[in-house]
């Protein structure tokens, strides 16, 4: 079976928060006024953006020639790196920084639940043949470093999870540095993360599609390229309608920084 | 022009009698062995054979779950390595070069006919490359190891 239950399973789960989560806030809430804010505050955001920055890109380093392996990577920096996300939340909420525990919160959620939004096309794509792997699956046996035995129901849960991490820290970047927004700003973060995802080595170089799916000859309309744009544009807009009636607060990361360098008299 | 028709037509024969040896080299090389039972049995089977003979299995690669992650099913088809301490140190004292042909290896498919098959090179043709005496002998009782394998993974 090439779309496994675990896949269904994850995908499930993810809709049912999202569709719940819509369905408990369909009108936009208007934002709530923005905090004073604090050199601890900003502190503790940047401290946060790490294990925000960590989670994918344990993935490209790890298929980075030269680089060390998944099984090492995961273990001395993706999990050391959530501890820290669960320390710096700790430390916010003790602070009472309410205004970066609702982005760290709802960051997470809203990044892990609207990545079935992703998937629901992803393996539609996979099962169409347009995508040269069911990459999740592959997550797996590179975590626990079993690619000649192949995918196991557990190399399968942890490729799920790590898979649906990713996209957590993805949620929580967009809502660490952007704030609220409107929900045209998740569509515009999910082509970004499309062209990240074109443009580095777990595509480029793992899957060997090359630049864009280039490699493959059929032009920038190959089926590597259209077959991840659909899902990251779904996933765009799902994370921007949730993030935008659950971030209590707009600003940015940028507005943040100059309040603390440069208060307000 | 004559000369020149002569060296071309004793170049083509070398060449066409070369091609013609090639694939007649590697079939000869080339053992596969038909079983009696199924896939699964059979790859215990060899599993079981090669322990009886004070093989270690360095590692198993099941193709079939592999090819699952990229979308494709194929029947059943594993590769299974495996090595001897004692042959591998009589291997590297001969000629350490001839790592390359390490571990030995026993490949079980499933055919298009539905019969499971085991396959293996025989070891003497990879080291007979090396042109070493040792290893030809290394090669010989491998092959005979092998021949023994094959035909208790296959009953």
């Amino acid at each position: 079976m090439l779309i496994t239950p675990i896949d269904i399973a994850f995908v499930l789960v993810g809709l049912a928060i999202t569709v719940g989560a819509l369905a408990r806030r369909w009108a936009v809430p208007p934002p709530e006024p923005a905090a004073v804010a604090s050199p601890g505050e900003l502190l503790l955001t940047l401290l946060a953006l790490i294990p925000a920055a960590v989670g994918p890109n344990v993935l490209v380093v790890a298929l980075t020639p030269g680089m060390p392996a998944m099984p090492q990577l995961v273990r001395w920096v993706l999990l050391p790196s959530v501890v820290l996300l669960l320390l710096v939340w700790g430390v916010a909420a003790l602070r009472g920084y309410e205004r970066l525990t609702n982005r760290i919160w709802t960051g997470l959620w809203v990044g892990f639940a609207t990545t079935a939004a992703l998937d629901v096309f992803r393996l539609t794509s996979f099962s169409l043949g347009l995508l040269p792997g069911n990459l999740p699956r592959m997550f797996g046996v590179l975590i626990f470093d079993t690619m000649a035995q192949g995918p196991t129901p557990l190399s399968d849960i942890a490729g799920g999870l790590y898979h649906y991490w990713v996209s957590a820290c993805f949620g929580l970047t967009y809502a660490l540095v952007c704030g609220r927004t409107r929900c045209w700003g998740g569509l515009i973060w999910g082509l970004i993360i499309e062209v990240g995802m074109m443009t580095t080595p777990p595509m480029v170089i793992a899957m060997d599609t090359g630049y864009f799916g280039l490699k493959l000859g059929q032009g920038i309309l190959n089926g590597v390229f259209i077959g991840s744009l659909i899902p990251h544009i779904s996933y765009g807009i799902a994370l921007g309608v949730l993030q935008e009636r659950y971030t209590r607060q707009r600003g940015s990361l940028i507005g943040l920084v100059s309040a603390v360098v440069w208060p307000p008299r | 022009m004559r000369r020149a028709m002569k060296v071309l037509a004793v170049v083509s024969t070398a060449l066409i009698l070369a091609l013609a040896q090639g694939p007649a080299f590697a079939q000869s090389a080339r053992v596969d062995k038909a079983s009696e039972k199924s896939f699964e049995t059979t790859v215990k089977q060899v599993e079981t054979a090669l322990k009886s003979k004070g093989m270690m299995i360095v590692a198993t690669i099941d193709h079939q779950n592999m090819m699952k992650m990229v979308g494709m099913s194929v029947k059943g088809s594993k590769t299974i390595e495996f090595g001897k301490p004692d042959m591998g140190k009589m291997l590297f004292a001969a000629d350490a070069a001839a790592g390359l042909e390490l571990p030995g290896k026993i490949y079980v498919y499933e055919r298009g006919d539905g019969k499971t098959v085991v396959s293996y090179s025989k070891a003497s043709a990879g080291f007979a490359a090396y042109g070493k005496e040792e290893l030809k002998k290394i090669g010989q009782m491998m092959d005979m190891m092998l021949e023994e394998i094959a035909a208790e993974a296959t009953k």
